[in-house]
């Protein structure tokens, strides 16, 4: 049985959100800005929840004003490979460890935690750095970067920003992760370019059990008016927030990264076989917007498959 | 005869540009930054040349371009009911606001304000088609000026569907890539790729003969015209491989041919006025290429 997150969740309370932020400009950091200034941007640029996630520090929310908006604690757990960890209570582990079970175990003492980890750019700084075999053996992640809006902007940058590959390769195995949507926020040619947008209440328990729940989607511009399953039809429609009409290209995703189907339309609609294990959706507007749905998914696929 | 304003473009350097950014904190110049700060962000970037385009408001460039080391054009942004980013002039042609009753015939003074760049050397560029709502720049109003050298195809969303109007009428404009910026978040989100010298005159120059094209993130390998196919080359300028959506757009702006590979040709029909391009990866990163266009159809109005 196919399984949507959104199924009659799309009327409710929606949060745009970013949880990969640096920011402040003391020491760890990685900000080149102070917090009262990156917030006050976020703010005036329509979001309402944030994590501030500096390399290996944890930075407590109480600490600064939060200018009205939902600010989860959180940290960006950084080694070879990277983990935004939000809602982390603790850091305990060892900087210099860059082992794979290092970030595992980052990762489950997060989850432990009450928090929601999440892998990150895994093609940065190159493609594949955080690879196959990597993924294959690494576990305690709940959320893999599918968007990461900064990697590809920096003058020499090596990084790839679209990473859905990534989160394909994970569900192909039956291992059941979110794609999530991030800045990546350094500089301000970074701020507001890739985000989510999550059906819940704006508090960090309620964000969090959402993202758990795969209750939210991707965007870069464009906003989810209907997506859900009758019978075997699986439809979707997106539209442009600023008011005018355009024609989308849709682009059901399954197994493997295959294309099942195309549709340049408004709306589209894609007729689930059966066998497809998930299917998700990729939505590029005209001018670039794109938006990327979790999947929609076989509960019997991923039983069998995530041994 | 089919002419490819690319021709012998690949040679030169590419230099990244933007013409449509609102600094300073002054009466008039609708920013919201210092003129410092902004132009040190696009420094950092890469970024070769630049216009402070103020809403109505001219803005002198020297000692910024002295400080900064980027090229700056002289230029501000007409701004009554249409706007418009008039580059290369430092003469603000805008009628005063107590002269003119509202809504009174746009035409006439955005004429003048088109005229006027023109004769100072320059390149106005009709902004934003699609904003506040779309077809702002509607289709009588692009039918009633004249002579203005290029349109926004992209600021924040696609403006193509003005961009195909004014071509499909047989005057030939260029498309242009601009941030418009005014707040961090519009920063070097779309830019242009301008093959010239680096020195004002020789952009300038490149500008007028479409020797540039407008990017969001992807950079043109090759654009050549072979007998009658056009072939397009584009890659992530960031070294690794991607398939990119290739869409061929002609008259009326009809879809000719889509295409899903890594490179993409069109073999030309005849009878189809012009070609251009848009690429796109699975990002959302885009290039516009401008028009491979029937110099017996199309030509720059004089």
């Amino acid at each position: 049985m196919f399984v949507n997150t959104l199924q009659n969740k799309l009327r409710g309370p929606c949060q745009r959100s970013n949880f990969h932020i640096h920011a402040g400009t003391g020491p760890g950091t990685c900000g080149a800005y102070a917090i009262d200034d990156v917030i006050s941007n976020y703010k005036a640029v329509g979001y309402t929840c944030l994590c501030l996630s500096n390399h290996n520090l944890l930075t407590d929310p109480a600490t600064f004003d939060n200018r009205g908006l939902n600010m989860i604690p959180g940290y960006e757990y950084t080694s070879d490979k990277h983990l935004v960890c939000l809602g982390a209570k603790t850091m305990a582990f060892d900087p210099a460890d860059t082992s794979d079970e290092a970030l595992q175990k980052a990762a489950e003492t997060c989850v432990s935690e009450g928090g929601f980890a999440i892998l990150c750019h895994p093609h940065w700084p190159e493609e594949w750095h955080t690879g196959r075999e990597f993924l294959d053996r690494t576990f305690g992640f709940e959320g893999i970067e599918v968007f990461n809006a900064a990697t590809d902007r920096d003058v020499g940058a090596k990084g790839r920003t679209a990473c859905m590959n990534a989160q394909d390769y994970l569900l192909s195995r039956g291992r059941l992760v979110w794609g999530v949507g991030s800045d990546d926020f350094h500089r301000w040619w970074h701020l507001a370019a890739g985000w989510n947008m999550i059906y819940a209440d704006n508090t960090p328990e309620a964000i969090i059990k959402a993202l758990k729940a795969g209750e939210f989607y991707v965007s870069s511009g464009l906003r989810l008016m209907d997506l859900s399953i009758i019978e075997d039809r699986l439809h979707v429609e997106v539209c442009n927030p600023s008011g005018y009409v355009d024609e989308y290209r849709y682009r059901f995703v399954g197994r493997h990264g295959r294309l099942l189907k195309t549709v340049e339309s408004a709306s589209a609609d894609y007729m689930l076989c059966g066998d497809e294990g998930y299917v998700r959706v990729e939505v590029y507007c005209p001018g670039g917007n794109v938006l990327l749905t979790q999947p929609v998914y076989d509960t019997e696929f991923f039983k069998e498959n995530n041994k | 005869m089919f002419v490819n304003p690319y021709k012998d473009c690949f040679e030169k350097k590419p230099l990244k540009c933007t013409f449509h950014t609102h600094a300073g904190t002054g009466p008039g110049t609708c920013g919201a930054y210092g003129i410092d700060d902004v132009l040190a962000l696009y420094k950092e970037l890469g970024f070769d040349s630049l216009c402070i385009s103020n809403h109505n408001l001219y803005t002198d460039p020297a000692e910024y371009e002295k400080k900064h080391g980027i090229l700056l054009f002289p230029g501000y942004e007409y701004t009554k009911w249409e706007h418009m980013v008039c580059l290369g002039t430092d003469k603000v042609l805008v009628p005063h606001p107590e002269t003119m009753a509202p809504l009174e015939d746009p035409v006439t003074p955005y004429q003048a304000a088109i005229d006027g760049c023109n004769a100072d050397g320059g390149f106005p560029i009709l902004c934003h088609p699609n904003w506040p709502v779309e077809w702002a720049l509607s289709k009588g109003f692009l039918s009633s000026v004249h002579r203005m050298r290029a349109i926004e195809a992209h600021n924040g969303s696609c403006g193509s569907n003005a961009w195909d109007h004014v071509l499909s009428g047989g005057r030939l404009i260029w498309g242009v890539g601009s941030d418009d910026f005014h707040r961090w978040w519009n920063l070097a989100r779309s830019w242009n790729v301008v093959y010239a010298d680096r020195d004002k005159p020789s952009i300038m120059a490149a500008l007028k003969a479409g020797a540039f094209y407008a990017s969001t993130g992807l950079a043109l390998q090759g654009l050549t015209l072979d007998s009658d196919k056009i072939s397009v080359e584009v890659i992530n300028p960031n070294d690794y491989r991607d398939e990119f959506n290739f869409k061929f757009f002609g008259a009326d702006g009809r879809l000719l041919k889509e295409v899903n590979e890594e490179t993409a040709t069109y073999r030309l029909k005849g009878g189809e006025k012009y070609v251009r391009v848009e690429v796109m990866n699975n990002a959302g990163r885009k290039l516009y290429t401008q028009p491979v266009y029937d110099d017996e159809y199309l030509s720059i109005e004089e």
